[in-house]
């Protein structure tokens, strides 16, 4: 009996797909950070004894325990939807993912103990500070752990391995595990960190005694740094994914990059550009309530400012006049007439790594300042404004990310789930499919 | 097939699933606010 090709009536199967997993990246990725963010606040703790730290940690404990039921939620429906709506594409891509997909489940179990744990353990472990440190930790490895495998199964699917699908090491060091793995790990932390100082935004704005607005002003700092900090290393990061996308599936880099879908990367562009402005303008209104008053440095971070938004600009230059030619944005031509500014050499990379060098001077600066201190609690309500521009950006940074790697696999005709391999609408290829079995030569015949 | 009759456009589909993620995730995110305010209360 052959397996029905169903649809979702409307929206479409891919809809569905994108909806579940795209839902489930925002809770998942926010877990994966936080757990680094989290422990090392506990650490902290520990050794400068400023409670602000402990207390942000647990409540990160509480919220992660909250959320995870949210992210647990969403992969379990999306398994049941590949298996009900992808069967044939499933099928294959869980024999060829066994023991990722193996150990990816052993690594769920594993963070409902330690999750939980370390949540529980918060007051008994008390006196035992630097073993619950060490929980937080390990459930943080074990969330990485996690991704890591999983990222085995997203990278297979755009690159899969130039061996044959047996070949389980080379199944899991696939050309662009490395690369996406290394811009997830740095992504999460980034992503956590913003979305720890939107959070912290929204509590500075509702609360009304003095300590609750000097702990949410900290926190809103923590999260800044955090977020910030990170976000700067993902262009550089980013840049080497591409690049091993480019060598490994040019294809798909052709469709993302200057194609039909190179409009993601405007988006993409006006997401960095904005998170990094509203970043620094928030270093600069903090650092007028220096503990030590440095006129100087706050001269040199508004001159950050003025760079950082010059490149910014620079960066969401269009190549040519066909923005999105899906919705029929275009004028003068479109893809004919080219913009000056508009080339990826030299002035993409004079924009993008402009932006990485400004912003992390500014930084610098701003840490050099926060090891004075400052005074808590006074922020205006439009730095905590410029916070929550960072958070909800970041959530759309993700969507956009997560949609320009699962569209890539749509750059060469007629689109695939496993590039090369297997066909949008489940057609196993053989010629052509990187990691197709080969005829084993039979013992002393001639190769 | 009668289902790839019945699928919006494109464009469309696009929006409706921008606009799925919106409410699941965002749903999930009020969910999540408001059994954390209930956190702590004693009974």
């Amino acid at each position: 009996m052959p397996i029905g090709n169903l649809e979702a009536p409307g929206i479409g199967k891919e809809v569905v797909m994108a909806t579940i997993w795209q839902s489930h990246i925002l809770w998942a990725a926010l877990i994966a950070g936080i757990f680094i963010i989290a422990p090392v606040s506990e650490y902290l703790g520990v050794l400068t004894k400023q409670p602000k730290y402990d207390r942000f940690a647990k409540g990160a404990g509480v919220a992660a325990i909250l959320l995870f039921a949210t992210g647990s939620f969403t992969p379990i429906l999306g398994v049941l939807m590949l298996i009900t709506l992808y069967p044939v594409f499933w099928s294959y891509a869980q024999n060829i993912l066994f023991w990722p997909l193996f150990a990816e489940a052993f690594m769920f179990v594993g963070e409902i103990i330690l999750i939980y744990a370390w949540y529980a353990s918060w007051d008994t472990m008390a006196y035992r500070k630097k073993l619950h440190v060490v929980l937080g930790f390990m459930t943080g490895i074990l969330l990485v752990a996690q991704f890591s495998f999983i990222n085995i199964v997203g990278s297979y699917l755009l690159t899969p391995s130039l061996s044959s699908a047996t070949n389980v090491g080379a199944v899991a060091l696939n050309p662009t595990f490395v690369p996406l793995n290394m811009h997830r790990f740095i992504g999460n932390i980034s992503y956590a960190g913003f979305l720890v100082a939107g959070y912290a935004a929204l509590r500075y704005l509702r609360s009304t005694r003095e300590g609750d607005r000097e702990y949410y002003d900290w926190m809103g700092h923590w999260g800044l740094i955090w977020g910030f900090g990170f976000v700067l290393l993902q262009p550089l990061i980013g840049f080497g994914y591409l690049k091993s996308i480019r060598e490994h599936n040019a294809a798909a880099f052709d469709y993302i990059m200057l194609g039909e879908k190179a409009w993601l990367f405007e988006l993409l562009t006006i997401d960095l550009g904005i998170m990094a402005v509203a970043s620094v303008a928030y270093c600069l209104h903090k650092l007028r309530f220096a503990v030590k008053p440095m006129p100087a440095m706050r001269n040199l971070v508004l001159g950050a400012l003025g760079f950082l938004t010059f490149f910014s600009v620079l960066n969401l230059i269009p190549a040519d006049a066909s923005i999105v030619p899906q919705i029929g944005l275009e004028f003068a031509g479109g893809e004919e007439t080219k913009l000056p500014l508009g080339s990826m050499y030299p002035w993409k990379y004079i924009g993008i790594i402009g932006l990485m060098l400004v912003g992390l001077f500014a930084l610098a600066l701003y840490l050099k300042a926060t090891a004075d201190g400052f005074h808590w609690g006074r922020a205006s309500r439009w730095s905590q404004y410029a916070l929550l521009l960072t958070a909800v950006t970041v959530i759309l940074t993700m969507m956009t990310m997560g949609y320009v790697r699962e569209t890539a696999r749509r750059g060469s005709e007629p689109g695939y789930l496993i590039s090369g391999c297997i066909t949008l609408d489940q057609e196993v290829v053989g010629e052509g499919c990187p990691a197709a079995p080969t005829r084993t030569p039979a013992i002393g015949a001639e190769v | 097939m009668i289902w790839e009759l019945a699928l919006l456009p494109p464009v469309a589909r696009f929006f409706a699933g921008l606009f799925l993620i919106v409410l699941v995730a965002g749903g999930s995110a009020l969910f999540i606010y408001w059994i954390s305010t209930l956190y702590g209360k004693e009974e």
